[in-house]
């Protein structure tokens, strides 16, 4: 005997004790498939006979089937299920998974069981209840035909249970092997001319009147509705019936197909919305073609899963939990949408936006409900532009993601609503849902899944105090397209009196096989990220913000940089304006950009930690070390033995000195624009695109040419390309950072050439840092490059520090990336999340 | 740091013995974080004077033992190297110790005698300003002269900074004067190198013995000297009093007037009452001053208290100390972390939702975010909003002009202001909405409280 249910079953074995189910179970299906209540019973009792466990086990057999089906694996429970009771619960779990229910019964002889039950040492079931089962077991029986479950297999004896078979059969809506690429059409409604315009538009061959060749390798996809409204249904069918029969297109059914089909089986239909002018046009044709129609719809599968699950194809869209599942609420679901009964204003029902909730990973386009234009959201895209109400019949090629439309040639049919906007400056569905994030989607442990360096893992503790510092302090998550990563600082330098120094920053890269870096000038104010737009309009219909600003420019932990409004409104204007007249909207075609800055002076940001910190230690020590030295002076002269007291005194006099001298070079008073020095170092991104696949000389001249546009407050970034195999070119770098470190200057950044590298070779830092000496003086202490501290200082490890630059690298690229290639905003905002969340481990701030 | 004794005792030449030390040579001590050195830079019989020199470990500071100060969590530079703090009381005590145990070989009458003696620390620490250094050292009978400086010449308007420079004299014995720098100069710093713990008790009243009960500021100087731990201070204090044949120090009196956060809560309990509401989410509970007052009256069957902030919520949680609650208590309330600007399903199907102090938190342009989470996600009957009245600020005198309430706050609103916004986003979200003043009025009519009830 054969026995065929569909792969993806909940697989229910009924029967006494001893009638052979566990023995089944194991020759057909995985271990793992199988949830034996023996096992949970034991697992639970230390014995698998004890039925005070039996309650406990079979909550946790459902527990575990809850979780198998909502996963999409087939589930075997192998327990006697004798009891309509158990039977029915289970019932129930499939139908909430749109899983099929499949009973197999083994119906034994009582004596077989009995004997089969002697024979078991560890768990011998008593007589009695076995005698007892068998009686339920022909009870259940009978009852069974009223429990309507899909598939029932009865098993009567040994031999039969010995010979069968077990098949399981490919659900018809999986097609995940077909990888396309596909030419995904929307709601055609019978509008032949338009159709056929359309096939030719995307390549097809029309060899005869009715049959159209898909150009090598793609297909069709037909979304559905492919009747009614319009002026030629048959023309439609002949020619999508032909290409489906000839392995040229696939098709799923809409809700209008189904209904003319019903009609024309001479059910009692309502006739209405379009279905009239079907019936009109069907009047000419011969049986055969009618006959030929219902078999064609009848035979399709409500939604296709394609390409390795990437792709879901549905009349009217489909959920996460019901892709590649099958019910009767898959199917309505398919076909009619997300409905609740409610109707609306012009008596039409209203669609609960399923798109809104929809997190999954395949791509699911559909049709159903006409757009004015096609709008991805949520990875989810409405392909029907209304042709006959006078849109467009638009396909969707996959996996290009691009948009292909002909323009109906006429209003076949004025529709009940009014489908096209009203404004068409609105912006998309997308950015409007994207106007409030939900707190779900960042909550506890993430996985964030980057192009560049594979998956990062945000700890709960992390995220939440993440989403802490972003409710409290960012600005509107709209504008966080990207956070700069922290940047390591080189290893502690052997070299006399230095504790960085650029050798080990060139030896870094060496060692990873990298020939050239650059040496850019580290500029010593705060870290910005800069958006500015072309004009007002722009940050309304890319960013979906309303608001009177050009742009926005902001902290690395996404705070506003300016306490001051007007001064940033001044800021970016000027930015905007060095922008336009460099021409850089023109030359990368674009309304948009994201710089990645460094805004000077440091005190504008940072005056409060300077008052309270710098200046504090700075005076103190001054005047404390002023003093001391006057009295070492006295007692000098006293005859007393303290000279070299006296000395040290001094020195670390002359040492503070040097400190209050770096510090005060960082810091001038910002009465107006003119004070503010800003030099951008990164094009992080323009519409559609990122610049992680340029060179750093390119960024940098790029910049150069922006900068050149408002040399007042715009600051070009100085730097040094080095050949690493070149010694003379080493000893020119060192000499350059000495240079721009003894005039005040806070260090320089090691690069390797290309941003791409990074990515592709995995674990290179993007950038290393090597600060100057007297920089490191407000970083580390006045006193730090004493050589009994210098000792100590360079026993310091970097290496955590390492890791967190490059993991926050990728996901500042990730984020960008997410952004420009207009993913929902919360696959943005979890990789800022995972940034800040990175940012708040307790590292040393030195670093 | 650096510290110098001088008097003009005659003759002054004995300052020597009265410290144990050689007036001819530099003395040098080794101390867990750093050197020590005294000497006599100068000596004579008319006046002489003692040098205590103490150089910090800046690097010690960093690695190990945090040092107190301004060394927290991300800071970079440290003062603590160049001013006076616990450290340099630790430093007086391990360097000055018979000097200040009372004790002189050679001169044991000198030693418990009062002489006349100068200090001068040129970097005292104290963050709370000058006045304070005059309140704690005045009442001790010291002649007081304090300079200020500024913070750097270079940038004149970053003001004066927190150190000052100053000379103390007063005629009494030397091991009192060295003890009333032990504890009052960490107190003025305000800061400990060290976790304080009981000892530090018994440390306080040796210490303090003959002064500190009698000082009038006593209270604030054991409060800050034990970092305002209560129980620490309940105890000091009470032994500090028995000490001088006082009985115990009385309780705060039962019967003190509510406080305006008591009244507030007290008030948004009984409008939720009044509405019938059993089920309360209490958003921004921060330490849960609104469900302890709920927990009261069980009409309230069911409170969650939201706060972004987790240290909030575990703050709230010990002080309603709910890990004692019983299982049935707990199922009655929960915390959750959450936040006002992201939606959240979890906010859903409640009666009412409070803010109480809240929305001022919030940067305003994140006012319309908030407001869609609020009436249109968690969309309950009532919504009560609380917060500070600005019209009334003027009424507070610790605050000075233009100053908020709380270094958070991003707005306080006038009367006018919260009206208008509410007002607003009633009529947008189809809400009424009623208001109310809470706390005592000022002489304008005015109270310190602003309260929207928004119903739907």
């Amino acid at each position: 005997m054969k026995i065929t249910f569909p792969e993806l079953s909940l697989v229910i074995l009924m029967g006494p004790s001893g009638s052979g189910k566990s023995t089944f179970a194991r020759k057909h299906f995985l271990s793992t498939e199988i949830l034996s209540s023996d096992d949970f019973r034991a697992m639970l009792s230390d014995s698998s006979s004890d039925q005070s466990a039996s309650t406990d086990a079979f909550e946790l057999v459902h527990a575990v089937v809850e979780k198998r089906l909502k996963r999409g694996l087939l589930t075997v429970v192998d327990a006697t299920n004798l009891k309509v009771d158990a039977r029915t619960s289970l019932k129930n779990l499939s139908k909430r998974f749109h899983v099929f229910p499949v009973i197999i019964a083994f119906d034994m002889d009582e004596k077989i069981c009995q004997d089969r039950n002697r024979q078991r040492k560890d768990l011998a079931v008593p007589e009695a209840v076995v005698r007892t089962q068998s009686l339920q077991m022909k009870n259940s029986l009978k009852q069974l035909d009223k429990e309507s479950f899909r598939y029932v297999f009865h098993l009567r004896t040994e031999a039969e249970v010995e010979s069968t078979t077990i098949e399981r059969q490919r659900l018809w809506n999986n097609r995940k092997e077909e990888k396309g690429p596909f030419d995904i059409i929307g709601d055609i409604h019978g509008c032949r001319l338009e159709l056929d315009k359309l096939l030719k538009k995307l390549g097809y061959s029309f060899e005869e009147t009715d049959f159209a060749r898909a150009p090598l390798g793609r297909k069709a996809v037909f979304l559905g509705d492919l009747v009614d409204r319009g002026p030629d249904t048959p023309g439609v069918l002949r020619l999508i019936m032909n290409m489906v029969e000839q392995g040229q297109a696939i098709c799923v059914p809409g809700n209008h197909d189904v209904k003319l089909v019903r009609k024309l089986k001479g059910k009692n239909v309502k006739i209405n919305h379009g279905l009239a002018e079907s019936l009109a046009q069907f009047e000419g044709t011969t049986e055969e073609f009618k006959t030929k129609v219902m078999a064609f719809v009848d035979g399709l599968v409500s939604h296709h899963v394609l390409d390795e699950g990437r792709l879901v194809v549905a009349h009217a869209g489909l959920k996460e939990s019901m892709q590649g599942r099958g019910s009767g609420e898959v199917r309505s679901f398919a076909l009619y949408g997300d409905t609740e009964g409610e109707i609306d204003q012009f008596g039409l029902p209203v669609r609960l936006n399923w798109a809104a909730d929809y997190r999954g990973k395949a791509m699911v386009v559909y049709g159903h409900t006409p757009v004015p234009e096609v709008e991805w959201f949520n990875n989810t895209v409405n392909v029907d532009t209304g042709c006959v109400f006078g849109g467009k019949l638009t396909a969707l090629r996959y996996p290009e993601r691009e948009f292909v439309s002909v323009v109906a040639e006429a209003v076949y049919c004025e529709p009940v609503k009014p489908f096209k906007a009203e404004d068409s400056d609105a912006v998309s569905i997308q950015l409007k849902d994207d106007a409030v994030l939900d707190y779900e989607d960042f909550e506890g442990k993430i996985l964030i899944k980057t192009r560049t360096r594979s998956n990062i893992y945000i700890q709960e503790e992390q995220s939440s105090t993440a989403m802490e510092h972003l409710s409290r302090f960012a600005i509107d998550p709209r504008w966080l397209i990207y956070l700069p990563p922290t940047m390591a600082p080189t290893q502690a330098s052997d070299e006399e009196g230095y504790l960085e120094y650029p050798s080990d920053a060139f030896t870094y890269y060496k060692r990873r096989e990298v020939k050239r870096v650059i040496c850019e000038e580290k500029h010593m104010g705060s870290r910005a990220v800069i958006i500015v737009c072309k004009d007002n309009a722009v940050v309304h219909k890319r960013f979906g913000i309303e608001t009177h600003e050009i742009g926005i420019c902001y902290t690395r932990t996404g705070r506003r940089f300016f306490r001051d409004r007007e001064l940033e409104t001044a800021f970016l204007q000027r930015t905007q304006e060095a922008l336009s007249k460099s021409g850089f909207w023109e030359q990368h075609d674009t309304d948009w950009v994201c710089l990645d800055a460094e805004l000077m002076p440091w005190s504008l940001k940072a005056e409060g930690t300077i008052m309270k910190q710098y200046a504090a230690v700075g005076s103190s020590a001054t005047f404390a070390l002023g003093i001391s030295i006057e009295s070492m002076r006295k007692a000098e002269a006293r005859g007393l033995p303290i000279s070299e007291e006296l000395n040290h005194e001094m020195k670390r006099a002359a040492l503070v000195d040097d400190y209050i001298k770096a510090y005060q070079g960082y810091c001038w008073n910002v009465k107006s624009i003119a004070d503010i020095r800003c030099a951008p170092f990164h094009v992080m991104a323009t519409e559609g695109r990122t610049y992680f696949d340029r060179t750093h000389d390119w960024h940098l001249e790029t910049i150069a040419a922006i900068c050149a546009a408002d040399s007042e407050i715009l600051v070009a970034t100085r730097f040094l390309p080095v050949n690493l195999e070149d010694p003379e070119d080493l000893l020119r770098a060192i000499e350059w950072w000495k240079k721009i470190t003894s005039s005040g200057g806070e260090g320089m950044v090691v690069k390797a050439l290309d941003f791409a590298t990074q990515g592709l070779k995995g674990r290179i830092q993007p950038a290393i840092k090597v600060r100057g000496p007297d920089y490191l003086r407000i970083i580390y202490g006045p006193e730090y490059s004493l050589e009994q501290n210098l000792v100590r200082l360079r026993k310091r490890s970097v290496e955590l520090k390492h890791h967190l630059a490059l993991s926050e690298f990728a996901l500042g690229l990730e984020a960008l990336e997410r952004f420009v290639k207009r993913e929902p905003l919360r696959n943005v905002h979890q990789c800022i999340v995972g940034i800040l969340g990175l940012e708040s481990g307790s590292i040393d701030p030195r670093l | 740091m650096f510290l110098s004794i001088s008097t003009q005792h005659q003759p002054a030449s004995d300052l020597g013995f009265l410290f144990h030390k050689h007036p001819d040579r530099v003395h040098k001590i080794d101390l867990p974080f750093g050197k020590a050195t005294v000497y006599f830079p100068e000596l004579s019989d008319e006046r002489s004077t003692a040098v205590l020199h103490f150089e910090v470990d800046p690097i010690g500071l960093v690695r190990g033992w945090g040092g107190g100060g301004n060394s927290h969590g991300d800071i970079y530079v440290n003062d603590r190297p160049y001013v006076s703090s616990s450290l340099f009381s630790l430093a007086i005590s391990k360097a000055y110790r018979s000097a200040m145990n009372g004790v002189s070989k050679e001169r044991p009458e000198l030693a418990q005698a009062s002489l006349p003696f100068e200090v001068y620390i040129p970097t005292v620490s104290s963050p709370s300003g000058k006045a304070s250094i005059i309140e704690f050292f005045e009442p001790l009978g010291y002649q007081i002269q304090i300079e200020e400086s500024l913070l750097d010449s270079k940038f004149p308007e970053w003001g004066q900074s927190s150190y000052f420079q100053i000379t103390l004299k007063n005629t009494l014995p030397l091991s009192l004067l060295l003890r009333h720098l032990y504890v009052l100069l960490p107190v003025l710093d305000g800061t400990k190198h060290y976790w304080v713990h009981h000892d530090e008790i018994s440390k306080l009243i040796e210490k303090g013995e003959g002064w500190l009960a009698t000082h009038p500021a006593r209270q604030r100087i054991v409060n800050r000297y034990l970092k305002n731990q209560k129980d620490l201070t309940r105890e000091a204090v009470s032994k500090l009093s028995e000490s001088l044949g006082e009985l115990p120090s009385s309780l705060p009196a039962l019967t003190r007037a509510p406080n305006l956060n008591e009244v507030r809560m007290s008030r948004v309990a009984e409008v939720l009452k009044d509405s019938h509401s059993s089920r309360i989410l209490d958003m921004g509970c921060g330490q849960g001053a609104l469900i302890k007052e709920l927990l009261k009256d069980k009409q309230f069957t069911e409170i969650l208290g939201v706060d972004v902030s987790t240290n909030a919520l575990k703050k709230a949680k010990n002080r309603l100390q709910y890990e004692e609650f019983t299982e049935q208590q707990k199922s009655r309330v929960g915390f959750k972390q959450g936040s006002l600007v992201y939606y959240d399903k979890r906010f859903r199907d409640f009666d009412a939702v409070a803010l109480i102090e809240v929305i001022e938190h919030l940067e305003p342009e994140r006012l319309p975010t908030m407001e869609r989470v609020l009436f249109e996600c968690a969309k309950p009957k009532m919504i009560i909003i609380t917060t500070p009245n600005q019209t009334y600020n003027h009424s507070i005198e610790a605050l000075g002009l233009n100053y908020m309430r709380h270094s958070d706050h991003r707005f306080e609103w006038t009367q006018a202001e919260f009206e208008s916004w509410s007002n607003k986003v009633a009529e947008k979200y189809g809400y009424q909405v009623r208001f109310e003043m809470i706390g005592a009025l000022n002489d304008d009519n005015i109270a310190p409280t602003q309260m929207g009830v928004f119903t739907r």
